[in-house]
């Protein structure tokens, strides 16, 4: 098979279905503290699949809403800019790539995986007091980059996928292997055209390679709140395998096995009911 | 936990029901631990704590029955050719007590 080309792989980006504009705008402005809210509540409900999803994910019991929102305005009054943020760009991004083109790709389960690393993420932001927004965001995106490649290679992802069943090995491997390019570098790829933050794009480039120099906690979250999803066999895949958990990370969470037990059952509960509704 | 339980939302739990599981706040402290049977004033409380759901006992039928064999083999498969350098080995046995429900080794 040709290998592909970083190079090739951004100029395809281009022609990648793009998110609704006010989404872009949330995601390049993640780390701005000067946004103006109610412009941007204004902006999203003017997209009514987006709003009614968001509306049903901060109603959801897990939001912890003690009052039923029905405008953004009133999400963002109740639940605060940063988490409505959240559930504006999980409600954006899991529609917004087609299902179905590249064969064995199982759409469903990449994104029962993604919801679930989110929650997961986030949970461990939460016991290391770190901020649980990026860890959501980073969570749910982390693998964008198999998207790109299954929205822009997908008769040679599909043979990826399927030499990756015959081997039976980390789907990293197989994926540079075969393409000369991977998830990752085709991610980090989409986050820049995306404008994502440096927090992000770290979070997404390093999540395979959380010691490396300049990863960032927030990759180190993300790597271990992957590997405990598949571990926990979420995302509903027969051929599900657990990556390599880079000791070091591990060893700096320095949660005990306690706590895991909490993370663990957290992660469920949360990604029981997002998963209901983002999946609908 | 190692009892039956169901999820129950803050709004439809009601004083009676017993917790089957501690409930953390956002420090991780515990708020409440296993066992708490709910009162009203309770209730109210997990509410300004920002607690969605609960973890309920369900009473009266049979606590589920765990195939230890099936999950075991599972997990085995899960984590086929896992490396004794990484963390795996310590997450493959943090996901056994979970999912064995053997809570945390004395």
């Amino acid at each position: 098979m040709t290998h592909l080309t970083i190079e090739a792989i951004q100029q395809g980006l281009e022609d990648l279905p793009s998110l609704p504009a006010v989404v872009m705008e949330l995601l390049s402005s993640i780390d701005q503290e000067d946004v103006d809210i109610s412009v941007l509540a204004r902006k999203v409900s003017l997209d009514q699949a987006l709003t009614a999803k968001t509306l049903r994910l901060a109603n959801s019991s897990n939001s912890g809403l003690q009052v039923r929102v029905t405008t953004i305005q009133q999400a963002i009054t109740f639940l605060g800019f940063q988490a409505t943020r959240n559930l504006i760009t999980a409600a954006a991004v899991t529609g917004c790539f087609p299902a179905g083109q590249c064969p064995g790709f199982d759409h469903s389960a990449f994104w029962r995986h993604s919801i679930a690393t989110a929650a997961c993420a986030r949970v461990l932001a939460r016991r290391m007091r770190l901020n649980q927004d990026f860890a959501f965001t980073a969570g749910l995106l982390h693998d964008i980059g198999r998207l790109v490649l299954v929205t822009s290679y997908p008769a040679q992802y599909g043979a990826v996928l399927a030499q990756r069943q015959r081997d039976d090995r980390p789907l990293l491997d197989v994926e540079r292997e075969m393409l000369g390019v991977d998830h990752v570098m085709a991610g980090t790829a989409l986050a820049q055209h995306w404008q994502f933050s440096d927090t992000m794009q770290h979070a997404i480039t390093y999540h395979h390679e959380p010691e490396a120099p300049g990863a960032g906690f927030l990759a180190t979250i993300v790597h271990v709140a992957n590997a405990i999803v598949h571990a926990l066999d979420l995302a509903r895949d027969e051929n599900e395998l657990v990556p390599p958990v880079s000791m070091v990370a591990w060893t700096a969470l320095g949660l005990s096995q306690e706590a895991y037990l909490h993370v663990f059952r957290e992660t469920e509960m949360q990604f029981e009911e997002m998963s209901n509704i983002l999946m609908a | 936990m190692s009892t039956a339980h169901q999820l129950v939302s803050l709004e439809t739990a009601t004083a009676g029901m017993t917790l089957s599981d501690d409930i953390l706040d956002q420090q991780g402290k515990v708020l409440l631990s296993q066992g708490t049977v709910l009162t009203a004033s309770t209730i109210a409380a997990l509410g300004r704590h920002d607690i969605a759901l609960l973890p309920i006992i369900i009473s009266g039928g049979p606590a589920a029955v765990i195939d230890e064999a099936a999950v075991t083999a599972r997990l085995d498969y899960l984590f086929r050719g896992s490396d004794a350098a990484t963390a795996n080995p310590i997450l493959h046995d943090h996901i056994a007590a979970f999912r064995l429900e053997r809570g945390v080794a004395p």
